[in-house]
């Protein structure tokens, strides 16, 4: 995988999580390594919430940045 | 509703007529039972009638009341129960199919012993959106649960049937969870009240979990009276009466999004308050946007090994998003907690300048289930997504916020939210007992 590896190690950047740009192959290799076998079934609507969370992330960071990273 | 129940309509009314012998308890929870068959067919808030616990522990009220025994504040009060409280011999479902064969709970719930010791009797399991993840209660194997006030319309969720067995009548006392709104949603949509405590003041053990820094657990009642004696004993302690002076409306995001028919309701409030200032909070959608990324990443976790094992066991609607909740990086999840941290600073720091601040609990009236889409006050837009959007941002603060149901006669029931500092509940309970008395709330 290359960026922003969907891990549960901390390792993985924050920064720029944009599922909406993953492959459908992409998706499904991210779900195995979290021990998930997608269904077919599920994956119009796996694709509609990533894009949603993606959207939500995307408010996160621009409030993080505006009001000078808390860290 | 039965007639025991519509003369004695409030747990208050009902406790009192127990604990005085002038009623039996078996007798309300008769009643109670027969409220639920008459009525439960249409609505579909109940999942599981409790009768011969409810007949029994009844039988044990009106005993010690019979050996001159006080058996406490909720004496004979039949209560109802969302489907994630553990309840003894029964299987805690939490809405899901998958876990109707689960083994049964060894014991109560640690809120309902604590409901049980005060002499409250439970009498049904209610209805909910499958692991509490939704605001509609539309549930794919226990059905969805109608609104009462008007069937073709959702209840709200995810304590849907909670507040639904409430609105209905077939119950005067219910409890939920509130994560995101699932408490303010329903009751605002229904038109009855509710109480989110403050996160942490109301024992969980025996819940099942949703995301624990989230969660809280809560009644619905049709009478501000019911509302505190609940509270109280929900949280072990009385709530200190205080009078609330400095009250202000949040603006920016919850003016913004709310239907013309919530800026009505200010007028009455201003009528007996004066003028109230504008507060703001700051970064609003973000504290929506950092709950919804904390709910996915921590929802899909707890809920990853069967997600791997029997995917397709799930509601389709609430698998797709605990799948893609288990795709958010915990890193991400972290700076979302972060931020989480620091929008509890500014309400708290908020909640030092204004005693109670108002906003609406609910954008729009309850949307029609054939039809889920509501008004935001930037056009249409569905309706299982932008229920909660009002209610949302203040989950991530943690503190105390008391729903409430304006008075709005023939027309569809539309709630507030009375936010508070944890600690100063008394302050929400006062203002909502002065605004009830101008009648501009109530049910």
């Amino acid at each position: 995988m290359s960026d922003n590896v969907g891990d549960d190690t901390g390792h993985a950047m924050a920064e720029g999580f944009h599922p909406t740009r993953w492959s459908e192959d992409q998706i499904r290799d991210r779900a195995l390594a979290q021990g998930l076998n997608l269904p077919d079934a599920c994956m119009p609507g796996i694709k509609a919430n990533l894009a949603l969370l993606e959207d939500r992330w995307a408010t996160v960071e621009a409030a993080l940045a505006a009001i000078g990273d808390v860290r | 509703m039965n007639a025991t129940l519509a003369t004695l309509s409030s747990a208050t009314d009902i406790a009192r007529a127990v604990r005085t012998g002038r009623v039996r308890a078996v007798e309300v929870a008769l009643a109670a039972l027969e409220a639920i068959a008459a009525r439960d067919g249409e609505i579909k808030a109940v999942n599981t009638v409790l009768g011969d616990r409810a007949l029994h522990a009844a039988a044990a009220i009106d005993a010690a009341v019979a050996r001159g025994q006080d058996p406490g504040p909720l004496a004979g009060v039949p209560i109802g129960l969302k489907a994630l409280f553990d309840v003894a011999d029964q299987p805690t479902t939490a809405g899901a199919a998958m876990r109707i064969d689960t083994a049964p709970a060894l014991r109560d719930a640690a809120l309902l012993r604590r409901l049980t010791a005060a002499g409250a009797v439970p009498i049904a399991v209610l209805n909910m959106d499958e692991y509490a993840y939704g605001f509609a209660t539309v549930n794919a194997h226990f059905g969805t649960t109608r609104n009462p006030r008007d069937t073709a319309r959702l209840a709200g969720g995810s304590s849907g049937g909670s507040a639904a067995a409430v609105a209905a009548g077939m119950l005067p006392l219910t409890w939920g969870s509130d994560t995101n709104g699932s408490i303010r949603v329903p009751a605002s949509l229904c038109g009855v009240w509710g109480f989110r405590p403050a996160h942490g003041s109301v024992p969980e053990d025996g819940s099942f979990p949703f995301v624990p820094m989230l969660d809280t657990l809560g009644p619905f009642t049709n009478t501000l009276d019911d509302l505190r004696l609940a509270a109280e004993v929900a949280q072990g302690e009385p709530i200190a009466p205080m009078t609330a002076r400095r009250v202000a409306r949040l603006g920016g995001w919850f003016v913004d999004h709310a239907i013309p028919d919530l800026y009505k309701a200010f007028a009455g409030i201003e009528a007996l308050l004066g003028m109230l200032p504008m507060a703001e909070l700051p970064q609003v959608e973000a504290a929506r946007a950092a709950a919804f990324l904390i709910t996915a990443h921590d929802g899909g976790r707890l809920h990853r090994q069967d997600l791997s094992k029997r995917p397709l066991a799930f509601d389709p609607e609430t698998r797709d998003r605990l799948l893609a909740g288990n795709l958010v990086p915990t890193p991400l999840r972290a700076r979302a907690a972060l931020f989480g941290e620091w929008f509890r600073k500014q309400a708290l720091a908020l909640l030092q300048r204004y005693d109670v601040l108002i906003a609406p609990a609910t954008p729009d009236v309850a949307p029609l289930i054939a039809d889920p889409v509501i008004h935001t006050g930037f056009g249409p837009a569905p309706a299982r997504a932008n229920l909660g959007m009002l209610a949302q941002p203040i989950s991530l603060a943690g503190v105390p916020v008391l729903s409430a149901p304006l008075k709005r006669p023939g027309q569809l029931p539309l709630g507030l939210q009375l936010i508070g500092a944890p600690g100063r509940e008394g302050l929400l309970f006062d203002l909502a007992a002065r605004l009830e008395v101008a009648g501009v709330l109530g049910v």
